[in-house]
């Protein structure tokens, strides 16, 4: 056994996760079981199902950074749908899970802009009207779902400032976002109006405030104290 | 045997008899006693081997079998507890402790995807849970060889005497555990059956395999789904029920 030549084999060792979530760690077993996107008629087993959805959909946006879905154009996407076994969630299955299940699971979907949009660049939807599938056209709604609470995301942003010694200075909201600076956060990329909701609640606590409203809100600076 | 004439030849048949029973009730005892010898000596030695064959039991999930299989087979209870036997059972102290770590696991496992499957889980899903888990987090439970299916089932034998919910049930070609107070019909039975060969099976798929009506398929299939033995998909043809398979 203690051999020093010998050279384990590969398997006997388990390979540490390269990363928090790996791609195939975010889909979980219900993925690949075409009931999971319906929505279940018995009360007990469709409450845990919401809270399964909940899981999947916090994490996959998480993982990949995604702050708003456009429903219904998104649906035909994952998480939402899964091609492999051509199955994908139905329009209002996905306004219980985004409405109800991740209100359940403590976390807050906002519906944003009420975005004129013409009713061609809307979603077709398949819709079973007794018996038969009929296609309709829903207006595109947008919603922004808070992955992580508001408080948590001003709280991130002012552990950066504090960290990188930039109290008392101004920081341009686009070099949050973009800029090499906060490359390394995890509010790099991030959606800008989330970002602006977390530095409003800063400037509530009187820890920032916005110095310069440029053109876009990218383009305004952040006097932080 | 001489048949005699006369009446004396009654008493005589009478005192033959019983000298008989007598000899008869002789040889039965001693055989008795000398069967009972053996048999001391066989539980002696099984539970040597036992001691002695300690890690490979505890280690092989074949050898852990067979060995349990012998012993059922001369009715030796391996778990026995340990009233008779002294301080452990025929496998010793060890074994009692690896299926009692795996009763608690196998409890675990099904209180946790009760609500996914409404308390019915197929034994080698569960087998398949722990062992995952036990990759996952450390290293085994007792020895590396993993775990059979006879051992799930073996542990949950191991409750039963706490007077516990978890029983043993055989559908078709597989065993299930049960772990809520609810038994199946016999109709809840053939359904399940049937759908063990597809995963699903559907109300048309009943009515032209059983020769049910559309009535009694109906309940079946609306009461296993209130059960939460099934799960529907409407995205199908058809509606399908599956059985609820996603643990590991």
């Amino acid at each position: 056994m203690s051999d020093p030549d010998q050279l384990a084999p590969p398997s006997s060792e388990p390979t540490p996760p390269t990363e928090e979530t790996s791609e195939t760690s975010i889909y979980p077993p219900h993925y690949t079981f075409p009931p999971f996107f319906t929505l279940q008629p018995n009360l007990s087993t469709r409450a845990h199902q919401l809270s399964l959805w909940s899981t999947l959909l916090t994490t996959y946006l998480r993982h990949h950074k995604i702050f708003r879905l456009k429903i219904p154009s998104d649906l035909s996407k994952p998480p939402f749908s899964n091609p492999a076994i051509n199955r994908s969630l139905r329009l209002e299955d996905a306004k219980t899970v985004l409405f109800e299940g991740l209100k359940e699971a403590g976390v807050v979907v906002e519906k944003v802009g009420g975005m004129e949009i013409g009713v061609g660049t809307g979603g077709v939807v398949q819709r079973l009207v007794g018996g038969t599938k009929k296609e309709e056209e829903v207006r595109e709604m947008e919603v922004v779902v808070w992955w992580k609470r508001r408080e948590e995301w001003a709280a991130e942003v002012l552990r950066w400032v504090e960290e990188s010694g930039l109290r008392g200075d101004i920081v341009a909201i686009w070099d949050l976002i973009h800029g090499d600076v906060a490359y390394f956060t995890e509010f790099h990329g991030m959606d800008i109006y989330v970002l602006r909701k977390a530095i409003e609640t800063l400037e509530k606590r009187g820890k920032c405030k916005t110095v310069m409203k440029g053109e876009g809100e990218e383009w305004a600076s952040v006097k932080f104290y | 045997m001489r048949r005699s004439v006369g009446l004396s030849s009654l008493t005589r048949n009478a005192q033959t008899t019983t000298s008989y029973q007598t000899h008869g009730s002789n040889i039965r005892s001693t055989h008795i006693s000398s069967l009972t010898t053996q048999f001391e000596v066989f539980r002696a030695s099984i539970s040597a081997f036992a001691q002695s064959h300690a890690k490979e039991i505890r280690d092989s999930p074949e050898f852990r079998n067979e060995f349990a299989r012998m012993c059922s087979m001369i009715g030796v209870d391996p778990l026995a507890s340990t009233r008779d036997v002294g301080a452990n059972g025929v496998l010793g102290e060890g074994m009692e402790q690896f299926y009692w770590e795996l009763a608690v696991r196998v409890v675990e496992v099904c209180r946790k995807f009760r609500e996914e499957n409404g308390g019915v889980m197929e034994v080698s899903e569960v087998r398949e849970v722990i062992e995952k888990r036990q990759q996952k987090v450390d290293g085994s439970l007792v020895g590396g060889g993993g775990i059979s299916d006879e051992d799930i089932i073996r542990a949950v034998e191991t409750l039963s005497p706490l007077g516990s919910d978890f029983a043993i049930l055989s559908i078709g070609k597989k065993k299930y555990i049960r772990s809520v107070p609810k038994e199946l019909n016999q109709d809840q039975s053939v359904v399940l059956e049937c759908a063990q060969v597809l995963g699903y099976v559907t109300m048309s798929m009943l009515r032209d395999n059983l020769d049910w009506d559309e009535a009694r398929c109906g309940n079946v299939l609306q009461d296993m789904m209130s059960d939460a033995l099934f799960w529907v998909d409407d995205q199908a043809e058809e509606r399908e029920f599956w059985i609820p398979k996603f643990g590991a």
